[in-house]
């Protein structure tokens, strides 16, 4: 009902209906793949400016606010601005590494933020796997303590993973490792050069058989999950929502169509969310990207690095990085 | 029968603390946290939990639907009794005595 009824009507009405914070690159771990510009420069959004900008989203109808980064926890304001999103209504995600989910955080989180959901990264079964892609030692072990003491609070987590070159001999034990913690396990990717173009994360590409075992993994425990978009019959086929159902915020007040497209549409020390989002371009055009590389794979499915998708982002990103690594990533994978 | 019983001895419903909802055109998306779920809501559904910011009782939520929808009154209480029965049952709301 909500990806058939819902869904298009956000997209037909252009409602911003979820839109992430990048509330800081900053992280205390160390991710040989991360994606992060961490050398971009910008100054960052005050409290005060989330103030106005939260009340701004709740007002336009957003629903879904997710919390990322960096590491979303180590924002200086990070449960000011998750006390005030609890109060004006959103359904709180948040994306976190785990490393600082101890349980007394896990505990302020509950009470402050009544999060709708709490996903950590996941980048192997063994320590050795995990520490090598964080390059933090011990952050496997301090990871699954903090899972066990927030799920027994009551949060509800889950848990993404990438596949890499380091970590795909595990993938079906990450998979055994969340079943036994009861924790839902969502696969993201492909591992792509860094926003700013940086092609270094792709030397830990994984064989495109990693992907298909990961899929594989994730169709035997949710046999009747749909892959539908809820397009409707009025509206043009798109890969995704971008451009007409929610928007990216950077740590400097850049709003991006996508966190991964970087182009931004408008700056929040200059003008209001709803401004940006009412008459900047950029939308459209991220748009009709979309819906072009709808068109693309509309005979055949999309392949990207390997991955059974595609992400115009990455496209761009890759552009940005020309190099015999990722010279053959779209389509003749 | 039943339902009236039920609704007799409520005296004020209001939202579960656990609920975040949006309106998306004439219809509402609720999503509830605890139990992890995304609801969609009608028109009437939506007027019902938007009139739930603030607590309310069966015969105040009756007459802020018979203002806002054409209806008769009949049809209308019967259909609120079934509407809070099954907002209820999905922890939509919660009575206060």
């Amino acid at each position: 009902m909500y990806s058939s009824t819902i869904l298009p009507k956000v997209r037909a009405l252009r409602i911003p209906h979820s839109v992430s914070l990048e509330l800081t690159y900053r992280c205390n771990l160390d991710c040989f793949y991360c994606y992060n510009d961490r050398e971009k420069p910008g100054k960052p959004l005050s409290l005060a400016q989330y103030e106005r900008l939260l009340r701004d989203l709740a007002r336009m109808q957003t629903l879904f606010l997710l919390f990322t980064g960096g590491e979303p926890l180590m924002h200086p304001h990070f449960f000011a601005i998750g006390g005030l999103s609890r109060e004006l209504g959103f359904a709180v995600q948040i994306r976190t590494n785990g490393h600082s989910l101890i349980p007394s955080v896990a505990k302020r989180i509950l009470r402050e933020i009544q999060p709708y959901s709490v996903e950590v990264s996941l980048h192997g079964a063994t320590p050795e796997v995990h520490d090598r892609q964080t390059r933090v030692p011990g952050s496997f072990a301090r990871l699954l303590d903090n899972l066990k003491s927030a799920q027994a609070l009551g949060l509800r987590l889950g848990a993404v993973m990438t596949p890499t070159a380091w970590n795909e001999h595990q993938i079906e034990d990450m998979f055994r490792l969340c079943d036994e913690l009861g924790l839902p396990l969502r696969v993201q990717g492909p591992v792509a050069p860094r926003d700013n173009g940086d092609p270094t994360p792709l030397r830990i590409r994984p064989s495109d058989t990693a992907w298909d075992r990961a899929v594989q993994a994730v169709k035997r425990r949710q046999p009747d999950r749909s892959s539908s978009k809820g397009n409707s019959p009025e509206e043009p086929p798109a890969l995704c929502g971008v451009g007409v159902a929610g928007l990216d915020i950077d740590p400097y007040g850049n709003v991006l169509a996508c966190m991964h497209l970087r182009t931004p549409a408008g700056n929040l020390h200059e003008q209001s969310i709803e401004a940006i989002w009412q008459h900047s371009p950029i939308f459209q055009r991220a748009r009709q990207a979309s819906i072009n590389a709808a068109q693309r794979f509309s005979q055949k499915p999309p392949r990207q690095l390997g991955a059974p998708l595609f992400c115009i982002a990455v496209e761009e990103n890759l552009a940005k990085a020309p190099c015999s690594a990722c010279a053959k990533s779209t389509e003749s994978d | 029968m039943f339902t009236e019983i039920i609704m007799a001895t409520a005296k004020t419903f209001s939202l579960h603390p656990q609920v975040r909802y949006r309106q998306v055109a004439d219809e509402g998306v609720l999503v509830h946290l605890a139990r992890g779920q995304v609801l969609v809501l009608n028109a009437v559904g939506l007027h019902i939990v938007q009139t739930l910011r603030q607590p309310k009782t069966r015969e105040a939520l009756l007459q802020s639907i018979l203002d806002r929808f054409a209806v008769e009154k009949a049809q209308a209480s019967a259909d609120l009794d079934l509407y809070l029965q099954a907002l209820e049952q999905e922890e939509v709301l919660v009575r206060q005595p």
